[in-house]
């Protein structure tokens, strides 16, 4: 495989994990604008771990998980009884909120003779753990697509059991949810902190793919995008936001011919396509039917 | 550096300087304050030698310069930028730098390099004429051509005069680069607001104290306006702030009212509201680079452009998902954000360009406060907009049926009311409403860029929250609150907890929910 097509595949697998975790919550019944922040703190986190404290990247990745899962449940808290637009909002201002907190964030260490760590709008270079271990990409491909794979199953497993169901009833309706005895608050707090747990996984492989990440990476324009995914891919199956970021990554590379027009092409399909399925390509109806013949 | 001692400098026989002592420490900015009229551009005149001084000592490094011709003053290190961005306006960008190191005689390509590396707009433009910038693109491309001298000092007269505020900070934000590389600043400013802006770009824990304050230049022929205490520049302060945020208020509260009349109706919030009115900006802008029509039309144009990329946004986006999910809504006006901003770049590929300005003349005084003739304008459009809404909304059919489809679509359906063509009509009407917002911004700031779309539905959708959701009224307090809350976080706090302060508030009133956000309706 030549590079070009090695970086477009793990771009495709690294925006996964952030698609997936607004997908989640989509599921659940919300809107989150804010999931890129969540991605952000793992690629901090995972970035802090690895080139400056000096940890191996499986720890420094989980310790960024924790950290994420616990930056969303503290959002959470204050915004679970949110509904709608309300919730949608509270999400960007704390996104907003995290992303300004990165470009005040300072602190380098002196490591050889250079100085590494976040430096506010500059960002955070250096974080080489990769090439220090000598990791090819192609193997960090592997990598990223074997956990993608692992948190698939973990998905698709969890579709097909009770845990699966209540979510989408909490997703149908909430109220509903709750007079049937599902204890709402606990359920959304869990989804919403597993959301951020799976995207700051995201972000630290992201964080050791670039080896560079600034506060600019983590901004509205990745969060509305992995929003989209999940609805262009589909509601029905958490094949959806895969297909959503194969969608825009996948063909928006393979078309760059259409340099300059394409986003003029798609956003207008993507539009047109969401008149027609609203629930997206693989909505619910699909996945029943394809399971009816499976 | 640069010592001024008892200056008397005369235009025939009225004296415009007497007796001006002052000094200029190495690697520092100083500033000199005073009202119109009170001799600042004399003083740099003087400085430059352009003006002869009829008594009084000038050393520059110890040298005595007062008697020296500008250009062997300018070789000794001091360059002035003047005063109303003097450029070659016939000159391309790169001629007019180039002027700029007429004097130096060793090779300066890599100075040159290393200026337009600062100005990454300038560089854009290197072969544009210098006439044909924006009044922010001038100011930059006069400080630009008189660091080509290689000053050691740097004199500047009024820089933010005439600018609008983002294009003054950016200008700040390059005088405190310079200071921060080694160059000394002399700066006269009217207004100690503007001055003590300056201060606000300087390096980490650099209060308003790093820069100098110099003793204020008298108005001939009147007493010496009082100095003021602590307290009172403080208070001056404080209102010059709350008249800027009444100013960026409007504007905000303009954009809130379009965002609010869509939801109100649809209940949906419509991302591509911002950048339906970057559209009709961008329509405007290029009829104007390309036939040069006068500002009247050019707001029709941006007006009737937003309206006809909102109608599109409706027709595409909202009519076929009216009784659907919301979030396919939402993600559809996500991607038709993503098409205007395309066929924005498709159109006008740069990154910024110039619009003509609403009103060519400086600012009002008020006292010591000042205001810009624009944010007047502003002000005032927003509370014209506001009456005519009131008017449409509760004195015409249109407006009863508006009313209807707001309080239950299923009622007015069944009254009678196509809830389809009041929904397209009222998206017409709110899209007009942002176009006119726009135009007034981007004619206020003088410049137009594709990031007006993202700005406008980010402000226009926190003003509506923060005012409450739907509410008409809720909209303009919210505009004008965000507005006022804006202008004295960015003073006292500095640019970026001004954003983090704005997401905090509206985090905390969401989680708390106070009476008037009604949390009633979901999307």
């Amino acid at each position: 495989m030549d590079e070009y097509a090695i970086g477009v595949l793990t771009n495709i697998g690294l925006f996964s994990f952030v698609a997936l975790s607004a997908w989640l919550l989509l599921v659940a019944g919300e809107l989150s604008f804010g999931q890129q922040a969540f991605f952000g703190v793992g690629a901090y986190a995972a970035g802090i771990g690895t080139a400056m404290l000096g940890w191996p990247l499986p720890l420094a990745a989980l310790a960024a998980m924790a950290l994420g899962a616990a930056a969303a449940a503290l959002v959470g808290l204050p915004t679970l009884r949110l509904r709608g637009l309300y919730f949608t909002m509270a999400t960007l201002a704390a996104a907003e909120m995290l992303r300004i907190l990165f470009e005040l964030f300072h602190w380098q260490i002196a490591l050889g003779d250079e100085r590494i760590g976040p430096d506010g709008t500059q960002g955070f270079r250096g974080i080489r753990w990769m090439l220090e271990r000598g990791i090819e990409p192609l193997d960090f491909l592997a990598m990223v697509w074997i956990l993608l794979i692992g948190v698939m199953v973990i998905f698709l497993r969890v579709e097909n059991s009770r845990l699966g169901a209540t979510l989408r009833a909490l997703g149908h309706d909430p109220e509903l949810a709750r007079s049937a005895g599902i204890d709402v608050d606990r359920l959304k707090l869990g989804v919403v902190a597993a959301g951020g747990a799976l995207a700051a996984l995201g972000g630290a492989l992201f964080a050791h793919h670039n080896t560079y990440i600034e506060p600019r990476n983590f901004d509205i324009m990745l969060g509305v995008h992995s929003l989209a995914y999940g609805l262009i891919g589909g509601l029905g199956t958490a094949f959806g936001p895969l297909l959503g970021v194969v969608l825009d990554i996948g063909v928006l590379e393979a078309t760059r011919s259409l340099q300059g027009y394409r986003m003029i092409v798609f956003g207008g399909l993507v539009a047109v396509l969401l008149v027609f399925r609203p629930r997206g390509l693989l909505d619910e109806r699909v996945v029943h039917w394809i399971r009816s013949r499976a | 550096m640069l010592r001024v001692v008892d200056l008397v400098t005369a235009y025939g026989k009225i004296e415009a300087l007497k007796g001006l002592s002052l000094e200029v420490r190495e690697g520092s900015i100083t500033c000199v304050l005073g009202p119109n009229g009170a001799g600042k551009t004399t003083l740099m005149l003087t400085i430059a030698g352009v003006l002869r001084p009829r008594q009084g000592a000038i050393e520059f490094r110890g040298e005595p310069i007062a008697a020296l011709s500008p250009h062997a003053i300018v070789a000794r290190g001091v360059a002035l930028v003047p005063e109303n961005r003097l450029v070659f306006a016939h000159m391309s960008v790169l001629e007019n730098l180039h002027a700029g190191a007429y004097q130096r005689k060793d090779p300066y390509e890599n100075d040159l390099e290393k200026i337009l590396a600062r100005f990454p707009r300038l560089k854009e433009r290197a072969s544009q004429d210098a006439g044909t910038l924006s009044g922010g693109e001038q100011q930059m491309l006069a400080v630009a051509r008189a660091l080509m001298s290689r000053p050691r000092l740097l004199l500047m007269d009024e820089p933010s005069l005439g600018l609008a505020p983002l294009v003054v900070e950016e200008i700040f934000r390059i005088i405190a680069e310079l200071h921060r590389d080694g160059t000394s600043i002399l700066l006269v400013e009217q207004n100690a607001h503007m001055a003590l802006k300056v201060a606000q770009h300087l390096p980490h824990r650099a209060g308003p104290r790093d820069v100098q304050r110099q003793p204020r230049l008298a108005r001939r022929g009147r007493a010496d306006p009082p100095r003021l205490s602590r307290f009172g520049q403080g208070l001056i302060d404080f209102l010059q702030n709350t008249l800027d945020g009444l100013a960026l208020g409007s504007s905000y509260a303009l954009l809130a009212l379009g965002f609010t009349l869509i939801f109100g109706v649809l209940r949906r919030a419509n991302l591509a509201y911002g950048p339906a009115i970057m559209l009709g900006c961008y329509c405007a802008t290029w009829a104007y680079l390309k036939t040069g029509i006068g500002l009247l039309f050019l707001a029709l144009i941006a007006v009737a452009g937003s309206t006809l990329a909102g109608v599109y946004v409706e027709r595409l986006c909202f009519a076929p998902h009216r009784k659907g999910a919301a979030a396919a809504a939402m993600v559809a006006s996500f991607a038709l954000w993503m098409q205007f901003e395309e066929l924005a770049t498709l159109a006008l590929p740069r990154h910024l360009y110039a619009f003509p300005a609403l009103y060519a003349g400086g600012p009002l005084s008020l006292g010591r406060l000042t205001l810009r003739v624009e944010s007047l304008v502003m002000l005032v459009a927003a509370i014209l907009v506001c009456a005519a809404l009131w008017r449409i909304l509760y004195r015409s059919r249109f407006g009863t049926a508006v009313r209807a489809v707001i309080d239950s679509p299923a009622a007015a359906e069944l009254s009678g009311i196509s809830v389809s063509a009041v929904s397209l009509q009222v998206f017409a009407l709110a899209s007009a409403i942002g176009g006119l917002a726009g135009f007034l911004i981007v004619s206020g700031n003088e410049q137009v860029t594709p990031m007006l779309g993202m700005w406008s539905t980010l402000k226009g959708m926190l003003a509506m929250m923060l005012g409450g959701l739907g509410s008409l009224p809720g909209a303009i307090a919210g505009g004008v609150a965000l507005g006022l809350l804006e202008a004295h976080s960015q003073w006292y706090l500095g640019p970026q907890l001004r954003d983090f302060i704005a997401y905090l508030l509206l985090f905390v009133l969401l989680a708390v929910r106070p009476p008037w956000m009604n949390t009633r309706s979901a999307y």
